[in-house]
């Protein structure tokens, strides 16, 4: 397979998942209603009350179980959708048709939280004019910021390999092994958790490993949660050569 | 001989219950192949395994020389695969489904536009090009999934029963089809409930059982071989045939019996002259050619409509 065709099939993921999602209306109603009821508490119980836009970005410990459903869908949606005929047969190996999913999964984790953090930048920024706290401290805020969107991508792979070791295991001669799979997502979507665990999570100047700067231990996970990464990938990869159940 | 796809020994189990026993057979290059068997025979499973989508357990398979174990991708860019179920984005049109299609597989631009012509025009669906899937009747779906597996101009096509449940005119533009693509030097592969498909398409034929080949070779090798050579008799009035000596015992069929022997021709002149001597009035005297439905129940125990 040549780049060009392999940028295809990623481009083909995004596609049919844009155009899903876009479709949905309701989709685009929550958002705004969320939007408003966050604008509407922040003007109220802004920085002069106590509220720390900060606060916001826990809900960003949840992204890894979102990433890991979007990998999870993108495969089992050839399962579902009755396509998996053709999209077995097609004239890739499994490895690339895989890892087209993989990466067109990961390019859509860090769309969805660059749009997360720039939606907390901007209710910060609200914040920050509405109150008339001066732009003082928005460098720091979009620093922290940045530490999570780093700590996201990289354990973003992760999350995704092992939603594809779902969805290819739920179709295989390996599917009594699913349930221990689910419990795996819920540990492995619990990473930032972890990775915040052992740093200082005093609360004010420090937020963790987030506080400020990233530890040094964190470099040394980050290879290791690639490795793991790696093997769910394989394991999906032989999964869908060997043991599925068509 | 060149062949098109070469099987040899394939096993594959499901959870320890095996599906393909050791099949094998070989498919001569632009011929049309009948696969044939009752459900469960492994007729799916071969398909699947020569399409790329399943990898056998053990065994050999080739298509057009490239071994699916350690040329499978090669393999596969032979192959244009229709399966069972119809494989659309219902929302799209025909046009945008096979432009998604033919672009997975490689062919772009112009090419691809007039290759998208040509195929609507040999499923004779060009004047539906732009209709969304969603609107065609189920032999219509069928046609668009046939299609696109001919987008690529494959060498081979893998045809998964592509005539169940489908309207009349879709089930004779696709026998048209499979005719103008053997025309054109297309090896088919062909798996269906109806022997009469067979009979009118095929050059030659598996019959598939218990994941393993039961029965193969060209129409007629199968018909000579397992096809019982029968005599008809049917007299006035429904009366019994007279028995002959040296023969089995004739059963009842239609409104006739039916002897089953190897010497057909003898057993025609004894019967007739038996009706003579007994001054029976024959109204029909033939012999029977075998026919595939009675080689598939023989061999089988069932008929490929009952399972």
């Amino acid at each position: 397979m040549n780049n060009g065709q392999f940028a295809f099939l990623i481009r083909h993921e995004l596609k049919l998942e844009s155009c899903r999602r876009f479709a949905r209306s309701w989709y685009w109603i929550y958002i705004a209603s969320v939007a408003v009821v966050l604008f509407v508490a922040v003007a109220i119980w802004g920085e002069a009350e106590g509220f720390k836009s900060e606060y916001l970005l826990l809900f960003s410990f949840g992204l890894p179980f979102v990433f890991c459903m979007i990998a999870f869908q993108k495969l089992k949606r050839e399962w579902t959708g009755n396509t998996l005929g053709w999209w077995l047969a097609l004239p890739y190996p499994r490895s690339r048709l895989l890892l087209a999913k993989l990466a067109a999964s990961f390019g859509l984790a860090v769309g969805i939280s660059v749009l997360f953090f720039a939606g907390v930048a901007i209710v910060e920024t609200f914040n920050l004019l509405v109150h008339g706290l001066g732009f003082g401290d928005f460098g720091r805020f979009v620093k922290l910021e940045l530490h999570f969107l780093l700590i996201l991508v990289v354990v973003s792979p992760l999350m995704q390999a092992l939603g594809l070791l779902i969805a290819a295991v739920s179709k295989s001669s390996l599917r009594p092994l699913t349930p221990l799979l689910w419990i795996t997502f819920g540990l492995f979507g619990n990473v930032l958790n972890y990775l915040n665990g052992p740093a200082d999570i005093e609360y004010g100047e420090a937020w963790g490993l987030f506080g400020g700067s990233v530890t040094g231990w964190i470099w040394l996970a980050v290879p290791a949660v690639w490795v793991v990464a790696a093997l769910l990938f394989a394991g999906a990869v032989n999964v869908c050569k060997k043991y599925l159940v068509l | 001989m060149s062949y098109a796809i070469e099987v040899e020994q394939l096993t594959k189990s499901y959870e320890n219950k095996a599906a393909l026993r050791g099949i094998g057979f070989k498919v001569e290059a632009g011929s049309c192949f009948g696969l044939l068997g009752p459900n469960g025979a492994g007729k799916s499973t071969t398909m699947k395994i020569l399409s790329g989508l399943l990898e056998p357990d053990q065994g050999k398979a080739r298509i057009f020389g490239n071994d699916l174990g350690t040329a499978a991708n090669e393999a596969r860019k032979q192959v244009g695969y229709v399966p069972q179920s119809i494989t659309l984005y219902e929302k799209l049109s025909a046009v945008d489904n096979l432009v998604f299609f033919g672009e997975m597989y490689g062919v772009k631009g112009k090419e691809l536009k007039r290759r998208i012509d040509e195929v609507l025009e040999q499923v004779g669906l060009a004047d539906r090009a732009k209709d969304a899937v969603e609107k065609f009747s189920g032999g219509m779906k069928r046609r668009v999934n046939i299609a696109a597996a001919l987008l690529h101009r494959p060498k081979l096509i893998i045809m998964d029963e592509p005539t169940v449940g489908i309207d009349p005119q879709s089930r004779n533009h696709i026998f048209e089809m499979i005719r103008s693509l053997q025309q054109s030097g297309v090896t088919v592969l062909y798996s269906t409930h109806y022997m009469e498909e067979v009979e009118s398409m095929c050059d030659s034929l598996a019959i598939v059982d218990n994941g393993q080949v039961i029965a193969g070779g060209s129409l007629g090798e199968v018909l000579d071989r397992f096809g019982t050579q029968a005599v008809y008799l049917e007299l006035q009035d429904g009366k019994a045939p007279p028995a002959l000596a040296g023969y089995g015992k004739a059963e009842a069929k239609d409104d006739g019996w039916v002897l089953e022997t190897a010497t057909p021709l003898d057993a025609l002149a004894d019967w007739a002259e038996a009706c003579k001597e007994r001054s029976l009035k024959v109204k029909r005297l033939e012999m029977v050619r075998p026919s595939l439905e009675h080689v598939f129940l023989t061999l089988t125990g069932t008929t490929l409509r009952d399972n």
